[in-house]
């Protein structure tokens, strides 16, 4: 029986090639997409899940009430894990430290690692499982390294890396030694705390008192089972509060370590790239849900689209002594057939195509459909359930024919839902024209970015990667011997850091009583704002005639804290518009302030420019300046058109300077770009889908046109034969469609608009949603509908009335 | 007695009023019959025969078929009966387009549950029997009129049915294929399987042993 089902299905399905054509791509194209989503979707929400001990593992975040708006951030001062260790005995253990991005060396090979500094605490509280070598109390704080198996091989090969002492190369004169202990295991790259290199650390015993200055650290603790995380940290903040004779009140929370991957967006975590976002992930999963729902509606569509002649041969079954049951199973039994030869394909197309997402998203993922046998079966289960729920109205639709009439040529009206497909259609249409405008918002926001004036010129900018720990002025001075360099400076921003420069602090905002105002002190060369052009308003720029100019700030700090503290030094300091007009300076010029305790005159007022992306408002900066600055980012501006080669020429000067690292290098307008690399992506994903969602719609398209020309045959005959031009048969029969289209269009613009408005909060600086964009979505959506149609409806048209009339 | 229609009105409503396809039809059939139905277009043939095919319901009357009354059973007995006990011949044939001869034959068994081997060994015979063996992996289209209704006639009686209602089996052929389906007709009466046909043609009238005759849905005569 099942044999001469499949039978006629595959017969069938050759007979009528272009629809099953259309209908296998459109149903795999859709499985395929929605199977790269699902992986990249898991792969996010499995992130740090696989830690053994996960549901003890939280993160410290401190929050911080400014008025009444609450700041969180992952950074804190470094000595709060350990306190709290030693205070409540509910803590088990601890680590602290930053995820650093060093390189290390063996032979002739430099390749950069992301290095983690952990303590001894970490081991037991992560699973690092030692493949080989291990470690002892004494390796930490002894410039040991665990490394992963993956930068093992990626840095040794096949030699045996245990006990190798390599240095780490960086911008500064000698080489560090570091000696390896072992190897592990590599950490997912869906971890937020991945690393390719833990670097044991053990700080001094007095560098763990607690006080409110100092280094800020990530913080990670094991709590004991059955914890209550609010309560503890409850009780944590009181006691913080207390040791600390803190003003404020300090507010801890513990956030649980599976949650930090997509729920960090309002916690500062330095502008950590590699975090997801849940928001993404919820738009994603309805996207691919979307994708799922026009393949199938497509797969309804088109299969119904044939039941004049599958409902004769349903009929003729009846006849034959089949009770519709059996017909339902003989078309539920196609339908399950034809989306597994979909599924086999898309399997196969996802195995394709799988690189090419990995490339997109720029690492490899740790999930995989075709590799883990779970989700293997998982998979294949729901591609059943979902083809037996699609193929389930068809089945019904196509069985329920009644014999005498389908002999007839007769089908009853009672059997036409002919609205079902209709609202079918809307709904595909309706998503189509959300992710069409989506798709237009998001590039015209990156538009907006990217031609927007920065403050700064962008183009023709180099910046050499790795902070420089030197003096570099001997360097600088070869450098700018180069005909083809204009300038050059050491800055502590590079141009598209979160942070817009070196320490920031909290003031009281003029402005705002009771609200806090943070100021950014950032430190750089005299060249600094003739390298980055960035114009003056007021006031002049830093001059090396000028004494209160050429104070070093940062030797006097290493000679005496407390002079540097209390001395109004009268140091030279340069403040952005923004800054000014915050902090309600009046007349800027001469005005006094102070910023960290350190007291200076404002020389000048520059304009404002955008440290990081437009996410952020521009910042208050005060810029002060050395004359010979040893801790920052170099900056190169070089003469347009000679970009390549004067860049060569730069990297043999510093290769010379720094044999041993690699020169990492970027220009200012690619590393801004990166900025929006999550935008950028989601422009080309929403670009992708669109395209994707209208390809799949319009194949539908395509069917019904196909379906309603076949019913209406007689009736477009009957026009011909009256009189009608093919140019009215054309628009009698796309008519229909296009109201449809044009219901979907309607319905969808609000949607967009809310949705999009949504989007465009994330960024300070946005445009505005003006009529154009639908119009332009519009014409699309209606240019491509109706070519899709018009295949059908011009065939019908053309076609020779005595054909279509003879049958009667 | 094989049938017996009592009172049968057949009626559809739309706006203009009532229309009447069949009005109080009486007649009985007995086992082996060879019946004809004649009367001119619209006269109520083709729905007398969906009615007695059980493919339709009359709108009033009784049907009952081998002592079941038709008109009261359930959809699924009277699915049963229908799959045991009766054949259908079409003028256009009808055959599955997508199926072979062989499959076509062989499509009612399937919905007999018959095993595969008693399957194979029905379907030999019947190709034998009608000299189509050679042609029993054609398809519809490669065959003449005169062999698609042979093929129509074959899937019929593979599941020896008491009766065979055929709708004007050979308005579709030319005389001499209509003569040998006829004869075929003729034949299977004679091995003791009841026929109903509908028919306009006299001659064709002539192979049957009563008529009937329809006029504006009643019987004349």
């Amino acid at each position: 029986m099942v044999k001469n089902y499949l039978k006629i299905a595959i017969r069938n399905f050759w007979k009528h090639k272009v629809i099953s054509a259309v209908n296998l791509l459109g149903l795999t194209l859709g499985l395929t997409a929605c199977l790269l989503i699902t992986t990249y979707i898991l792969d996010e929400v499995s992130a740090d899940k696989h830690w053994s001990k996960k549901n003890q593992l939280f993160r410290l975040v401190e929050v911080k009430q400014n008025g009444t708006a609450e700041e969180k951030s992952a950074f804190l001062i470094s000595h709060v894990a350990n306190t709290l260790h030693t205070k409540f005995p509910e803590v088990e253990a601890y680590t602290r430290g930053n995820h650093l991005e060093w390189q290390f060396k063996y032979g002739n090979k430099t390749i950069p690692a992301k290095t983690w500094a952990v303590e001894s605490g970490a081991f037991p509280m992560f699973d690092f499982h030692f493949l080989e070598g291990g470690i002892s109390s004494v390796d930490f704080n002894n410039n040991t390294l665990v490394i992963s198996q993956k930068y093992a091989q990626q840095l040794f090969g096949k030699e045996d890396p245990v006990g190798k002492i390599i240095p780490r190369v960086s911008n500064s004169d000698s080489p560090e030694p570091f000696k390896i202990a072992g190897v592990i295991e590599n950490i997912p790259t869906n971890s937020h705390l991945y690393a390719d290199v833990l670097f044991l650390k053990k700080y001094a015993a007095s560098y763990d008192e607690l006080s409110l200055f100092g280094n800020v650290y990530p913080q990670y603790v094991l709590l004991n089972e059955n914890v209550n995380p609010e309560k503890l940290a409850a009780k944590a903040s009181a006691y913080l509060t207390t040791l600390l004779k803190s003003e404020t009140k300090i507010r801890l929370a513990f956030q649980p370590l599976q949650e930090v991957h997509l729920k960090s967006h309002a916690i500062d975590n330095d502008g950590s790239d590699s975090l997801g976002d849940m928001q993404y992930i919820y738009l994603f999963s309805v996207i691919a849900v979307f994708l799922l729902l026009l393949a199938c509606i497509n797969y309804v569509n088109l299969t119904t689209a044939q039941s004049l002649q599958r409902g004769r041969e349903t009929g003729l079954r009846k006849v034959l002594g089949a009770n519709r049951r059996e017909v339902i199973w003989q078309f539920l039994i196609e339908s399950v057939g034809f989306f597994a030869l979909c599924w086999l394909l898309s399997l196969w197309m996802y195995k394709l195509t799988l690189p090419v997402l990995y490339t997109f998203i720029g690492k490899p993922l740790t999930i995989n459909f075709t590799q883990s046998i779970p989700l293997f079966l998982c998979l294949a289960l729901i591609t059943f359930l979902v083809s037996i729920l699609t193929g389930i109205y068809p089945a019904l639709l196509l069985s329920s024919y009644k014999p005498a009439n389908v002999l007839k040529g007769f089908f009853g009206k009672a059997n036409d839902r002919g609205n079902l497909r209709r609202v079918l259609v809307v709904t595909q249409f309706f998503v189509s024209t959300l992710l069409i405008v989506a798709t237009i918002v998001v590039y015209k926001q990156l538009y907006f970015i990217n031609h927007k004036n920065l403050g700064f010129y962008k183009d023709n900018l180099l910046h050499i990667e790795g902070w420089v720990d030197k003096d570099v002025t001997a360097i600088k001075h070869e450098i700018l011997q180069n005909p083809n360099v204009v300038s050059m400076t050491i800055s502590q921003w590079g141009p598209g850091d979160m942070t817009s420069g070196g320490m920031s602090m909290k003031v009281p905002d003029p402005l705002n009583a009771g609200q806090a105002a943070t100021v950014y002190g950032l430190g750089a060369d005299f060249d600094f704002l003739k390298t980055m052009q960035i114009p003056l308003k007021e006031g002049r720029d830093f001059d090396m005639s000028y004494a209160a100019d050429r104070i070093n700030i940062d030797s006097l700090m290493q000679l005496d804290w407390t002079k540097y503290e209390t001395t109004d030094l009268g140091k030279s300091l340069i403040i952005n518009e923004t800054g000014a007009r915050k902090l309600g300076l009046k007349n800027p010029i001469g005005a006094s302030i102070q910023f960290n305790g350190m007291k200076g005159r404002i020389i000048g007022v520059m304009a404002d420019y955008h440290s990081t992306s437009f996410h952020n408002e521009v910042p208050i900066i005060l810029l002060r300046a050395n004359a010979h600055y040893s801790y920052g980012y170099p900056l190169i501006r070089i003469r347009p058109g000679k970009l390549a080669e004067t860049t060569a020429q730069i990297e043999s000067i510093w290769k010379k300077h720094f044999p041993d690292r690699q020169f990492d290098y970027t220009y200012v307008d690619d590393r801004l770009e990166k900025l929006y690399m999550n935008e950028q992506q989601l422009g080309k994903l929403f670009g992708y889908f669109s395209a994707l969602a209208i390809f799949i719609s319009c194949l539908g398209l395509i069917g019904l046109a196909a379906f309603a020309t076949e019913r209406r045959t007689k009736e477009i005959g009957i026009r011909k034969v009256l009189g009608a031009t093919v140019a009215n048969i054309f628009t009698l029969l796309s008519k229909d469609f296009l109201k449809l289209i044009l219901i979907a269009f309607v319905i969808a613009i609000p949607l967009s608009v809310y949705l999009m408005n949504q989007w465009l909060q994330k960024f300070a600086y946005r445009i505005e949603i003006s009529w154009w964009i639908f119009a332009l979505a519009g014409v699309c959506i209606m240019g491509v509908a109706i070519l899709a149609v018009s295949f059908q409806t011009i065939k019908a048209a053309l076609s020779n009335p005595v054909n279509s009339l003879r049958n009667e | 007695m094989l049938l017996q229609l009592n009172k049968v009105f057949k009626w559809y409503d739309s706006k203009a009023g009532r229309t009447f396809i069949l009005r109080d039809v009486n007649f009985d059939v007995q086992e082996g019959e060879f019946i004809s139905i004649m009367g001119p277009s619209g006269s109520g043939k083709s729905t007398l025969l969906h009615i007695l095919g059980m493919m339709d319901e009359p709108s009033e009357g009784e049907y009952y078929f081998i002592e079941q009354p038709v008109h009261k059973i359930r959809e699924k007995q009277r699915s049963e009966l229908y799959k045991k006990y009766i054949g259908f011949v079409f003028q256009a044939y009808h055959l599955i387009d997508e199926l072979t001869v062989y499959e076509n034959i062989e499509t009612p068994l399937l919905y007999h549950g018959m095993k595969s081997s008693e399957r194979q060994s029905l379907v030999a015979d019947i190709l034998d029997r009608f000299h189509m063996v050679g042609k029993k992996d054609l398809f519809p289209s490669q065959l003449s009129g005169g062999q698609q209704q042979l093929v129509g006639i074959a899937r019929a009686i593979i599941t020896k049915p008491k009766l065979i209602l055929a709708d004007e089996p050979t308005g579709n052929l030319n005389s001499k294929q209509g003569e040998e389906i006829m004869d075929l007709f003729k034949q299977l009466n004679q091995e003791g399987v009841t026929i109903i046909q509908v028919t306009h043609s006299e001659k064709n009238a002539a192979y049957g042993s009563r008529i009937i005759n329809l006029f504006d849905g009643r019987i004349e005569g």
